[in-house]
C-alpha cells in the first residue's frame, strides 16, 4: 500500500521551458527522467448488491481499477514541440498475436477517495497495487463450457480481467518527464487519447490526439510513503511540499486537487 | 519443469521422520527450508452478473480464486481463476536483486516499468490486494498454510522434492509432497507417460501414499507456475 501527499497543477505550453529550467536549477537534475505509461480503465463486471442487514454497517465497496503499463510512441517526437497533431501513434498492443503480447508488464491499481478534513496542505490517499509479469489462458476443451471456445484467441491478460471481474472502458496515455527533489517527485506531462476521426494512419497503430487541445501541461508533484500508519513520515512529507509549494509560488500554482473528482468507487 | 502434488493427510510425526529419514539416506543436496500459502477466494454471492433477473438477491455461479505464494520465491504470488486463467504477480524489481539472480526461475519486474512510470515500487502481494480492494467480487473462504517445509535435491539436480506440512487455520492437515522432474529428463507431457513417471518416483523414494495431482490445466500448452498452481488448488480443496 502506498499513501500519497501530492498536489496538483497546470501550465500553458509557454511556460514548459521556463519551468523546466527552474526545476533543473532547483533539483539539479539536468536530464529529467522521461514518464510514458499507457493506462486502461477498468469497471467490474458484474452489479454488486449487498443485503442490508439492520444493525450491520455494510463496507465493502466497488471500485473502477487502473491497469497501467508503458508505452512507446513510435515517432518520439518533442514535448517542447506544441502542435502535435497527427504526429502521435502508438503500435497496437492487443493484436491476434499472442505470442508478442505475453511479456507485457501490467500493474493493477486501485485507490481510495482522498482524505477529507479541513485546512489541508496536500491530498493524502491510499494506493494499492500489485504488478503482474506474467499471464496464461489454458483452453479446456474438456470444460464443456461452449461459449468459452470463441475466446481462445483472446490475450491472455485480458481473458484475466475478465475473469477476476473487471472490463476496459476507457484507456489513456502518458508522456512527460519527472523530476525529483529530495523525497518529492515532480511529473510534468500531457495525456492523450485515442484520435478516431484520424483515418489515414497505418493500420498497424493507433493514432493519439492530446485529450486537452490547448496544449497545456499537467503537473503532479508527490511523496510516496510506504504506510498510512507512519505519522511522522506523513507530517514531514506534508511540510517538504508545502515548502516547495510556496517556494515555486510565481512559477506554478500547486493545488490540492478536488477530492471528489477523485473518487474511484462505483456507484449503483 | 513438470510436476505432482501429493497430501498425506494421515502423517503422523513419526511417518514424517521417517520419510526425511529415508530420503536423507538417498543423498540429497539440501536446498534449505521453505513454507508456502495458499488461499481459496470464491466470487462474492452479491456481486451479481448482469444477464440474471433483478429479482434474485445472489448470484447462481460458483467461481473460485486460487493463490499461490511459495517462499523460496520472494513475494511471487500466483493467482488462478475458475481454473483457467494464470497470472503471476510479483514486487522484485530486477534491479533490486542484481546479483541474486543466480536462478531463471525467478520472475522480476523489468526496470523500464518502475523508471517509466508505471508503478510506484510500493507494491502489494496480490492476495492481499485481493482481500482489501476486490472484497465486492472475491471472499476469501479458506487460507492454507505450509510450514517447517525442506527441499531436497536429487539425481543430479534433475529431481527435487519439496515436503511441507499443511495447515488449515492452524489445524494440521498433512504432509504435502512436491515433487518437480526437470525438463531434459521429461520425454512428453501426456497423461500416459506422467503417471508412469511419478509412480516410478513413489516407489523409488517411497513417498506416503495421498491424494494425487500432476494434471496439466492444458497438456499442449503447459505453463509451469500456473499449473503448479492448479495442482495445489486439485490437492488442498478443503
Amino acid at each position: 500500500m502506498v499513501h500519497q501527499l501530492s498536489l496538483v497543477s497546470t501550465i500553458p505550453h509557454s511556460s514548459y521551458v521556463q519551468t523546466i529550467s527552474t526545476l533543473q536549477a532547483l533539483t539539479g537534475l539536468t536530464s529529467p527522467q522521461p514518464v510514458s505509461t499507457y493506462t486502461l480503465i477498468c469497471k467490474p463486471i458484474n452489479k454488486f448488491k449487498p443485503k442490508f442487514v439492520p444493525g450491520k454497517v455494510n463496507q465493502i465497496e466497488q471500485y473502477f481499477m487502473k491497469c497501467i503499463t508503458t508505452w512507446d510512441d513510435l515517432d518520439s517526437f518533442d514535448l517542447a514541440t506544441p502542435y502535435l497533431s497527427d504526429r502521435v501513434s502508438t503500435s497496437i498492443l492487443f493484436n491476434s498475436d499472442s505470442a508478442a503480447n505475453t511479456k507485457k508488464i501490467w500493474t493493477l491499481q486501485i485507490s481510495d477517495i482522498p482524505i477529507a478534513g479541513k485546512n489541508q496542505t496536500c491530498s493524502a490517499q491510499n494506493i494499492f497495487e500489485s504488478t503482474l509479469v506474467h499471464t496464461h489462458t489454458a483452453s479446456r476443451k474438456d470444460a464443456g463450457d461452449e461459449k468459452d471456445s470463441g475466446d481462445l484467441d483472446k490475450d491472455s491478460f485480458l481473458q484475466f480481467l475478465e475473469d477476476l471481474g473487471y472490463n476496459s472502458i476507457n484507456q489513456f496515455w502518458i508522456k512527460g518527464v519527472r523530476f525529483f527533489h529530495g523525497d518529492i517527485v515532480i511529473e510534468i506531462f500531457k495525456v492523450f487519447v485515442r484520435d478516431d476521426a484520424n483515418k489515414d494512419s497505418p493500420s498497424d497503430s493507433i493514432p493519439l490526439k492530446l485529450l486537452d487541445e490547448s496544449n497545456g501541461f499537467q503537473i503532479k508533484a508527490f511523496i510516496n510513503v510506504p504506510k498510512s500508519t507512519d505519522i511522522d513520515l506523513i507530517t514531514q512529507g506534508s511540510a517538504e511540499l508545502a515548502k516547495l509549494q510556496d517556494f515555486l509560488k510565481n512559477l506554478i500554482q500547486l493545488e490540492i486537487p478536488d477530492r471528489i473528482f477523485m473518487d474511484s468507487r462505483v456507484q449503483n | 519443469m513438470v510436476s505432482a502434488v501429493i497430501l498425506n493427510s494421515g502423517a503422523n510425526p513419526e511417518s514424517i521422520t521417517q520419510f526425511h529419514d529415508e530420503l536423507a539416506n538417498e543423498l540429497p543436496e539440501l536446498r534449505g527450508n521453505w513454507g508456502f500459502s495458499f488461499k481459496i477466494f470464491r466470487n462474492n454471492p452479491y456481486s451479481i452478473p448482469s444477464g440474471q433477473p433483478d429479482s434474485e438477491e445472489v448470484s447462481k455461479e460458483t467461481r473460485f480464486l486460487h493463490t499461490l505464494s511459495p517462499s523460496y520465491m520472494n513475494d511471487l504470488c500466483i493467482c488462478l481463476i475458475n481454473r483457467r486463467s494464470v497470472s503471476v504477480f510479483t514486487n522484485m524489481i530486477d534491479e533490486e536483486i542484481g546479483d541474486l539472480k543466480f536462478d531463471t526461475q525467478i520472475m522480476t519486474i523489468p526496470n523500464g516499468h518502475l523508471h517509466k512510470g508505471a508503478a510506484t515500487g510500493l507494491s502489494d502481494v496480490f492476495d492481499k490486494f485481493a482481500a482489501q480492494k476486490l472484497q465486492s467480487l472475491w471472499t476469501l473462504k479458506q487460507n492454507v498454510r505450509g510450514d517447517g517445509g525442506s527441499i531436497y535435491q536429487l539425481e543430479n539436480g534433475n529431481l527435487t522434492i519439496k515436503t511441507s506440512n499443511v495447515f488449515l487455520h492452524g489445524i494440521f492437515k498433512g504432509l504435502l509432497v512436491e515433487v518437480n522432474v526437470d525438463d531434459h529428463i521429461v520425454e512428453s507431457t501426456s497423461s500416459e507417460y506422467l503417471v508412469e513417471l511419478f509412480d516410478r518416483i513413489i516407489i523409488d523414494y517411497k513417498i506416503p501414499k495421498g491424494k494425487m495431482c500432476f494434471e496439466l490445466m492444458d497438456s499442449e500448452n503447459p505453463d509451469e507456475l500456473g499449473d503448479l498452481c492448479f495442482q495445489y488448488s486439485e490437492i488442498l480443496n478443503f
